[in-house]
């Protein structure tokens, strides 16, 4: 068989095989670098995310206090929740006080929960669904710890935003375009179970047989754009 | 789908090369083990950092000096076993130690601390620097940072923000091998840690059509006999046994493939029926005759063979597929497999877009008026500027707007038939004629102009030729009754052919008419060499009809299209029409208007004989 024609089947048969997954490719590639990261992070549905203590000398409770009341602590962290000043006590749990009251606020209540992801929304929709998420994490949280409240607007994009109970932590956020990313990177990267593992093993193969493919097309790019003998010049 | 193939190389070519970088970068960074680039394996979890000791304070938080920007917030935390303040403003994270109360620095002996402490390898901390303008391995922390460097096998450096102790990342050799693959997997030359650059979205755009393309090809470019390697197919019962004879060779028997037609499964084994269209059923060459129980006629086969063939049994090979038990004629020339060569003795144009073409054999071919050679089509690749075309030519030329050069790269054999544009002399002959016009690309369509004609134009005297043949069936009757040849364009050939055989050879004494189209006096072919024949032979009448001369004040013959001509001029008011015959060849709408104007005369389809040229 000449040169050009098993160049031609080679990248046929190539193409039959891996065809689906190179499309594949071509097409979540294409959304990825063309939706700019910062929509698909939701930038635009968010307000508010400058936390503000304001003035510690008007904080009712000071630090050394709460480190005094809860000694397991590891880290305090005076920080403020839709404006009102509050400790954050990390241990072996987690507690949201109330800065100037010390009350404890933790776990947070669905109004509260509610009230913060409004507090920090900045899409047009209200809030349509909430929902206390504590096990069987959906796919779009993967890695994120339970318990999550999860607050949905009925906007456009379908906004979920996630409200940690225990720390009144505007965890994460989500919308359409993240989730058809979210969908389309783990297409893209072949990991259909976790959706983060760029190493497994049906990537590697892939990638190995995508590459020789592509080899294969400059092969036949060498051929089909060869300069040939001129039939035109004379002997 | 042409026009896909040409999309999907050109893009290629265009940014073939970035969609390597993808395929290779991408796969080694799936080869690479994430967990050693992100540095994890030897990094200490955060948990595990932790001291159990409780946050014990001695020094009163309202004391501290705190600046006076806004706090966004205060933290009481450790860093390695040390209670310390930490203030968060705007742009600003300070440090206080709990105990004492005065601001805590990070400096280098406690920067090597903490980096130790975030590290669980089996390196040591070899040395360690503060980096007064930032590292380009740490992008996103701008300033002064410190780069603790260990001395294990991936030359893991931890760095440390001298503003606040937090460990920012672990790096490696492997990382630093990474961060480039992916610097060029996503096209960020300028380093912005983006994927959204217009350089990647341009390329990005170009390859989604290239994959949509390239999808549209593979579901187009597989055929059935692709798959003829899997049992399954080949074992499917498909086959069936024909017979298969020559006009003059004996009957043979092939098992054919019946879900083919007739032209690609005998194909298989090296008999090649004529095609100009590759079996598509727009060139009618490939006839076969069926001995007996031919299939229904289907309207491909009407267009192409008259009812008289169609009785006896002629249909297209293109369109039919074998039965068993089939006994099928086709023409001698399927059945030569191996080529004959002639050279190229001159070349010549006649008419802005015709060229005649002189070859001589290499062993003299014997022939009939009317019969044609089918050409091998070799890969060429020419410029417009070598074809010889007159300088009076190069207006017309200019306005079709072709590329510089003609190419073609063979991928299939493709072959042409062209039609013999001189007369037998009695014997085997070498010395042949041919004129071929050359096929520019129809109105409006944006595709190379024909590949065959191409590349006859293209020929040069000295050039090497492969051909088969001689065939056809496009043959002069052997009768007494009027002849009649109507031809325009390249159907020149097969009329002048019969015509000077009629007149030269056999000094023929009936009634010899040839009516020949042209747009203009510039397409008049051998004009001069017809005008003569008419003088020296009272029997033939020589006219010629331009369709397109109207301003043309030197023409005193004809005008109007050939069919409107001959019927207007002569075959109105012709008294015998039933004692003639008809000979018509040329371009297809031509051939179309001639053949509907003899039919509404009533002229009888046996006395219809045409060649059909195409384009
Ligand atoms: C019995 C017989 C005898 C013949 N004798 C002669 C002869 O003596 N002289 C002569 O000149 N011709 C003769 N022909 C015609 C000749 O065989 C060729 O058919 C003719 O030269 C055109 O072939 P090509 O390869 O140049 O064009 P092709 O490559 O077959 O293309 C045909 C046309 O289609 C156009 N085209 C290309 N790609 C596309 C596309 N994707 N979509 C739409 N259009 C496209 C081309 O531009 C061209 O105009 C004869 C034909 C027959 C059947
Ligand atoms: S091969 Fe052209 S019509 Fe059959």
């Amino acid at each position: 068989m000449k040169a050009i024609r098993l160049s031609r089947k080679v990248h046929k048969w190539f193409a039959l095989v891996l065809g689906i997954q190179l499309f594949l490719w071509a097409l979540s590639g294409f959304y990825m670098v063309v939706v700019n990261i910062d929509i698909i992070h939701g930038d635009m549905l968010v307000q508010n995310m400058d936390r503000n203590v304001g003035s510690y000398s008007q904080v009712g409770i000071p630090l050394e206090q709460v480190a005094d009341q809860y000694p397991d602590s590891s880290n305090i962290t005076l920080t403020a929740v839709v404006e009102r000043p509050a400790y954050l006590i990390d241990g072996p749990t987690t507690r949201l006080l109330d800065a100037n009251t010390g009350a404890l606020m933790s776990p947070i209540s669905k109004d509260i929960a509610a009230q913060i992801a409004t507090y920090h929304y900045a899409g047009d929709g209200v809030v349509s669904r909430i929902q206390l998420l504590e096990t069987d994490p959906p796919t779009e949280l993967q890695s994120t710890a339970l318990p999550l409240w999860r607050v949905d607007f009925d906007d456009v994009w379908n906004s979920s935003f996630y409200i940690n109970p225990n720390t009144g932590q505007f965890t994460t956020r989500r919308h359409s375009l993240w989730r058809v990313f979210d969908f389309l990177w783990m297409l893209h990267v072949m990991d259909y179970d976790t959706r983060d593992d760029i190493n497994n093993n049906i990537l590697r193969i892939f990638s190995v047989f995508g590459t020789l493919f592509g080899l294969s097309g400059v092969w036949l790019l060498f051929y089909s754009f060869n300069r040939r003998r001129k039939v035109g010049t004379a002997k | 789908m042409i026009f896909i193939r040409k999309l999907h190389k050109w893009l290629t070519l265009l940014i073939g090369a970035q969609l390597i970088v993808w395929l290779v970068t991408g796969t080694i960074i799936s080869l690479i083990d994430q967990t050693e680039v992100s540095g994890d394996k030897t990094r200490q979890s955060l948990s595990n950092q932790k001291s159990a000791d409780p946050l014990r304070v001695f020094f009163p938080s309202h004391q501290l000096s705190i600046g006076p920007e806004l706090i966004h917030s205060i933290a009481l935390t450790k860093i390695l076993q040390r209670p310390v303040y930490r203030i968060e403003q705007s742009g600003e994270t300070t440090l206080f130690d709990a105990t004492t109360g005065n601001e805590l620095r990070i400096d280098k002996r406690l920067a090597e601390a903490i980096a130790r402490n975030s590290y669980r390898g089996d390196g040591e901390i070899a040395n360690s620097e503060l980096i007064a303008l930032g590292s380009d391995e740490v992008r996103d922390f701008a300033g002064p940072i410190w780069r603790v460097n260990i001395d294990d096998d991936l030359a893991t450096r931890v760095y440390v923000s001298p503003r606040d102790g937090q460990v920012l990342a672990h790096r490696n050799s492997r990382w630093k091998v990474v961060d480039f693959l992916l610097m060029l997997h996503f096209m960020d030359y300028a380093r912005e840690d983006s994927f959204n650059n217009w350089q990647i979205i341009i390329v990005g755009f170009g390859t989604l059509w290239i994959a949509i393309s390239g999808v549209l090809l593979v579901l187009f470019s597989f055929g059935r006999s692709d798959f003829l390697w899997l049992p399954g197919f080949r074992s499917g019962g498909t086959k069936v046994s024909s017979k298969v004879g020559s006009e003059n060779n004996e009957e043979q028997s092939y098992d054919l493939d019946s879900t083919l037609s007739y032209y690609s499964s005998l194909s298989q084994h090296g008999v090649k029926l004529s095609s100009n269209c590759d079996g598509s059923g727009s060139c009618g060459l490939c006839k076969v005759q069926y001995a007996s129980d031919p299939p229904a006629d289907t309207a491909v086969d009407r267009e192409w063979i008259n009812a008289p063939d169609l009785a006896d049994g002629f249909r297209l090979g293109c369109q039919h597929k074998p039965c068993s038990n089939d006994v099928i004629v086709i023409p001698d020339m399927a059945f030569q497999q191996s080529l004959q060569s002639a050279a190229v003795v001159s070349s010549q144009w006649l008419t802005p877009l015709l060229k005649e073409i002189c070859i001589r054999t290499d062993t003299p071919i014997q022939f009939r008026p009317g019969d044609h050679l089918e050409f091998q089509i070799p890969s060429f690749n020419v410029d417009i500027d070598q074809l010889g075309i007159p300088s009076e030519c190069v207006n017309v030329w200019r306005e079709l707007e072709l590329s510089e050069r003609l190419v073609h790269t063979v991928t299939d054999t493709v072959a042409r038939t062209y039609s013999i544009a001189v007369a037998p002399n009695g014997e085997a002959s070498s010395d042949l004629r041919f004129t071929v016009r050359f096929a520019p690309p129809p109105d409006g369509l944006d595709v190379q102009p024909g590949i065959g004609s191409s590349y006859m134009c293209s020929l040069q005297a000295g050039d090497q030729v492969m051909f088969r043949g001689p065939g056809g069936d496009f043959l002069l009757h052997d009768s007494d009754r009027e002849k009649i040849l109507i031809g325009g364009g390249a159907g020149m050939a097969p009329l002048k052919s019969m015509a000077v055989h009629l007149l030269s050879n056999l000094q023929w004494e009936g009634k010899l008419r040839f009516w020949y189209g042209a747009r203009n006096q510039q397409e008049i072919l051998y004009r001069d060499s017809f005008d003569k024949l008419a003088a020296e032979h009272q029997n033939f009448e020589w006219q010629v009809a331009l369709s397109d001369a109207h301003d043309d004040k030197s023409w005193t013959g004809k005008r109007g299209f050939i069919h409107e001509s001959i019927f207007d001029n002569l075959l109105k008011h012709h008294e015998s029409l039933g004692n003639c015959e008809f000979y018509v060849c040329g371009p297809p709408m031509m051939l179309a208007a001639t053949r509907e104007m003899l039919s509404k005369l009533g002229v009888a389809e046996s006395l219809i004989r045409f060649d059909d040229f195409g384009n």
